[in-house]
């Protein structure tokens, strides 16, 4: 191994002294093996650079609340306050499903109770346009008669 | 935002959590290489940060004292040998197909299997500095202060560990 590579293994980070980098570009014109160990090490950094990392937003959301079970902080009361608010709506919510449901039942109960007195009307009605539509030919029989006579 | 958290103040908190989380998990996943362990210590490494913040006087920057808890975090849920390497055969089956054609014939998995493998044959106190310095570009300076340890031991790690992985992953690195 080149006894220079220590160097240029600083040079890559840009950490050598001003007075010896001159040195190490000199040297890294005519030394293949260094040429070569800095092109490799440059490579492996983008090796590991270009690995995605396996992460995800609950993640955070899971130290956050590690946190909060040790004591870090506590919920806040505008947080508290929202939380409140949500339950309210929840509530509000039931409950305005619960009275729909409520009305719909109500609507199709007295739907059925009214069957009998709508049939009973309908029958109702019925006679009646039969009774009317009987009176003309009552009124002409009797004419008949009359003109018999 | 330091004093508010001290003081309680969940927003501030959830501040701290959104602008560190990622670095935390960067640096935990690389030491660890294994997902959920790395979910753990940087859980860890919050509940640490909130234990020692009433200590915590400025004299070093958060990043640097944040850094420092990260990686002890991380280092201290590390096995203390490797348990998910390869073994000989499954090591010799990837190098060889890497050494075949090394851009098309492994497979993204297979490389980031390769990467693992390579990096756990590290010993842990070259490893962390390899992450902070090649990874997150940490200045020899800093990567000193974040391990407490000299500027020239720093310098001697960083080359032993880049050295190693060049053999290591010479199969990777034979295309040019």
């Amino acid at each position: 191994m080149c006894e220079w590579q220590r160097k240029v293994s600083v040079y890559l980070d840009g950490m050598l002294a001003p007075d010896e980098i001159a040195a190490v570009i000199a040297h890294l014109k005519v030394c293949d093996e260094c040429r070569k160990a800095m092109t490799e090490w440059q490579q492996i950094r983008r090796q590991f650079l270009m690995e995605s990392l396996p992460t995800s937003p609950a993640m955070i959301a899971a130290t956050l609340e590690r946190l909060e079970r040790e004591g870090a902080f506590r919920t806040s009361n505008l947080r508290s306050q929202i939380q409140r608010l949500d339950l309210w709506f929840t509530r509000l919510d039931i409950a305005f499903r619960a009275a729909m449901a409520v009305a719909v039942l109500v609507t199709l109960l007295l739907a059925n109770s009214a069957a009998p007195v709508l049939r009973a009307r309908d029958a109702f009605q019925a006679k009646i346009q039969q009774a009317i539509r009987l009176i003309p030919l009552i009124h002409s029989n009797e004419s008949e008669q009359v003109n018999r006579r | 935002m330091l004093e508010r958290c001290r003081k309680g103040d969940e927003r501030a908190w959830a501040e701290i959590v959104n602008r560190y989380w990622g670095l935390a998990f960067r640096v935990a996943y690389r030491i660890l290489r294994h997902k959920e362990e790395a979910e753990d210590a940087v859980q860890d490494a919050f509940v640490q940060v909130y234990l020692a913040l009433r200590n915590f006087r400025h004299q070093s920057q958060f990043r640097t004292w944040f850094y420092r808890i990260v990686v002890n975090c991380a280092l201290a849920r590390l096995p203390p040998s490797p348990v998910e390497s390869l073994d000989e055969s499954q090591e010799i089956e990837l190098v060889e197909r890497a050494h075949e054609d090394p851009e098309s014939v492994v497979l993204a998995h297979e490389r980031s299997q390769l990467l693992d493998w390579a990096i756990q044959q590290l010993p842990p106190d070259w490893r962390t500095v390899f992450v902070l310095r090649e990874l997150e570009g940490l200045s020899y300076a800093e990567i000193a202060e974040v391990l407490g340890i000299p500027i020239g031991t720093v310098e001697s790690r960083l080359f032993r560990a880049r050295q190693r992985l060049r053999q290591l992953l010479k199969p990777l690195l034979s295309d040019g």
